[in-house]
């Protein structure tokens, strides 16, 4: 079981960070903990994992206790968005101000910052024990990740100029500045936050995760984990074209070994998907036996 | 069942250009059959270009040589060409270009509030999607393959140009007297719809892996894209077991698994499908691409091949 109490998993596409994020959910709710799993993906399967509805807002998953769930949809969250600045502005200014700065909304760039408005909020709220962000696929996470950083330079490069920014008035977003502040605090402390990033054996899959974790570790976070996902079980791998991938998967561990230095737990690959609350608790219990190896990295933050 | 037609979908028409988008949800081999594709192409004689729009980009390890934001032969494949969107480096570009265009026109002041708008992260997107714009209508290639970015984000790139209203906002520099730049805008945007909604120019195909949420993911978008009037013209089911090898209970169990979203696919989908077996080794070099192409795509439509 984890202490922090924010988890982000990363990874690139498809090696089961949302079977791995859900599986965590379920195994952390039924410990006791108010968990709340997040996913920033607009092409979010979540609903497909939990065998549920559950869209923007966020919904209560049947069967486990203490664990909910939402999918942030980007359009809703850029309407929430701007109405949250031009509410109060409605108020004080004239209607030509406003439809100027409505105006400046119809960027393109809108969507993602509404998206990661929303996703900073939760970061905020004391509802939660802990809170997952299943996040999307790695080259959007990390500028999702960024935008908190580049925005704070941002808002301050602009309040010493124009005053106007892609967003609006500057006025309008500096009370946001601080909301965006605490969360990047958040990120880098390792008592709060731990990005776990999902791999799994293949050539492409390393490289493509030695980078993400680079650019993270940039960004100045310190708790970084490791799951290593799809192993093929040496035994049923008799035939020799399985045979083959096996070894080529082994040679693919040790490489993992070498260039991803953090503490690593592995899961096997499955006979079955992972699909509905009774099999990701059972993933949840193998993940929580999976024994977590330092990968030489004994100098590094280890989470029991 | 509809038959996959290579001639029909995959080569250029009429003396225009092919694009060829391969999408679908992360992880399920877009680069890779995207790769398969294009090396088929190429040796089949077309001129093609490997676009990656994706800004975490892997296609340099597929091939094992360097793929970077400038257009390159690719070295041991003839009449391939292959260049990734580089984010960081298309906005480099872009800002440069701007300023450039507007240095002779504004006076200091507006050129000093003008590059502090393009510090803004927005520029970012607007930059990859001007180069995203550049590849798709330059007919100087017989053959564009698209390797997409996962799902969501390449929706979003598909759906800017049709917003017009929106893409006007995407031109930082105009709100004065550059009308004419406007219309040049609208022009490009107008030719790039033109040319995604026709399917003699356009094919756009999703890649899945035979099982529940890759399937459920692709299909969503399918359906999203045909509010846009694209309309998806195959899918590529990608590493399929081979049922041969499929004797231990273990790989059994996943190879039926895989055999019920097979017809799923066919069903769902009503396009061609073609199948992408999994191979012994992973797909990685040229020489296993080339091998890899030469099975999934004996007939590449072209009429030459044995």
């Amino acid at each position: 079981m984890t202490s922090a109490r924010f988890l982000f998993f990363s990874g690139k596409g498809g090696v089961g960070k949302t079977c791995m994020a859900a599986s965590t959910a379920v195994q952390e709710a039924e410990g006791g903990r108010r968990t709340l799993i997040v996913t920033t993906d607009p092409a979010s399967n979540l609903a497909d994992v939990f065998e549920t509805e559950i869209g923007h807002r966020i919904a209560p998953i049947p069967g486990v206790p203490n664990l909910w769930a939402m999918e942030i949809d980007p359009d809703q969250a850029t309407t929430e968005y701007k109405e949250k600045i031009l509410g109060p502005m409605r108020a004080v200014f004239p209607a030509d101000v406003i439809s100027v700065v409505e105006e400046q909304f119809n960027s393109p760039c809108t969507t993602e910052i509404a998206a990661f408005d929303r996703f900073v909020k939760f970061m905020d709220d004391p509802e939660y024990d802990l809170v997952i962000f299943d996040t999307a696929p790695t080259g959007h996470t990390i500028r999702l990740l960024e935008l908190p950083v580049n925005w704070s330079e941002f808002i301050d490069l602009s309040a010493k100029g124009s005053g106007q920014t892609c967003l609006g008035p500057v006025q309008a977003i500096q009370e946001s500045k601080a909301m965006y502040d605490k969360a990047i605090a958040e990120l880098r402390d390792p008592q709060a936050t731990t990005f776990i990033f999902v791999v799994q054996p293949e050539a492409v899959a390393i490289g493509e995760t030695e980078r993400s974790v680079a650019e993270i570790r940039q960004l100045g976070v310190k708790s970084i984990e490791l799951i290593i996902n799809g192993i093929l079980p040496e035994e049923v791998c008799q035939d020799a074209f399985f045979r083959t991938r096996w070894e080529m998967q082994q040679r693919h561990l040790q490489e993992i070994e070498r260039r991803l230095v953090m503490p690593a737990r592995r899961m096997f690959l499955l006979e079955e998907e992972i699909k509905g609350v009774e099999k990701l608790r059972r993933t949840g219990q193998m993940l929580l036996e999976a024994e977590t190896s330092t990968q030489r990295g004994d100098h590094e933050h280890v989470s029991a | 069942m509809n038959m996959f037609q290579p001639e029909k979908i995959l080569l250029p028409s009429n003396g225009y250009s092919r694009a060829l988008f391969f999408a679908g949800k992360g992880g399920v081999g877009k680069t890779t059959v995207s790769s398969v594709v294009a090396l088929r192409l190429a040796e089949c004689g077309y001129r093609t270009l490997l676009v990656t729009t994706d800004p975490a980009a892997h296609i340099g390890e597929v091939f094992e040589q360097p793929v970077t934001d400038e257009i390159q032969a690719v070295i041991g494949v003839k009449n391939l060409f292959a260049v990734r969107i580089d984010p960081k480096a298309a906005t480099e570009e872009y800002k440069k270009s701007i300023l450039e265009d507007a240095r002779p026109r504004y006076s200091a002041e507006m050129l000093a509030a003008l590059a502090e708008e393009l510090e803004s992260p927005c520029t970012e997107e607007m930059a990859a999607f001007d180069k995203f714009s550049q590849f798709l209508i330059d007919e100087s290639y017989q053959v564009t393959v698209f390797d997409t970015a996962p799902t969501g984000h390449t929706l979003r790139l598909l759906q800017l140009p049709f917003d017009y209203s929106q893409q006007v906002g995407l031109m930082v520099a105009t709100n004065q007297e550059s009308v004419g730049l406007k219309d040049k805008t609208k022009a490009r945007f107008d030719a790039m719809i033109a040319k995604l909604r026709d399917p003699a120019r356009t094919t756009f195909a999703f890649v899945v892996y035979p099982e529940s949420t890759p399937v459920i993911e692709a299909y969503r978008a399918k359906l999203d894209l045909e509010k846009a009037g694209i309309h998806t013209q195959f899918v590529v089911a990608n590493q399929v077991l081979p049922v041969e090898r499929c004797s231990h209970p273990f790989f059994k169990k996943r190879s039926e698994m895989q055999k019920r979203y097979l017809a799923q696919i066919v069903e769902k989908f009503g396009v061609p499908m073609l199948e992408m077996p999994l191979f012994e080794q992973e797909v990685v070099g040229v020489q296993r691409l080339r091998q890899a192409a030469r099975t999934v795509l004996s007939d590449c439509g072209c009429g030459a091949e044995k």
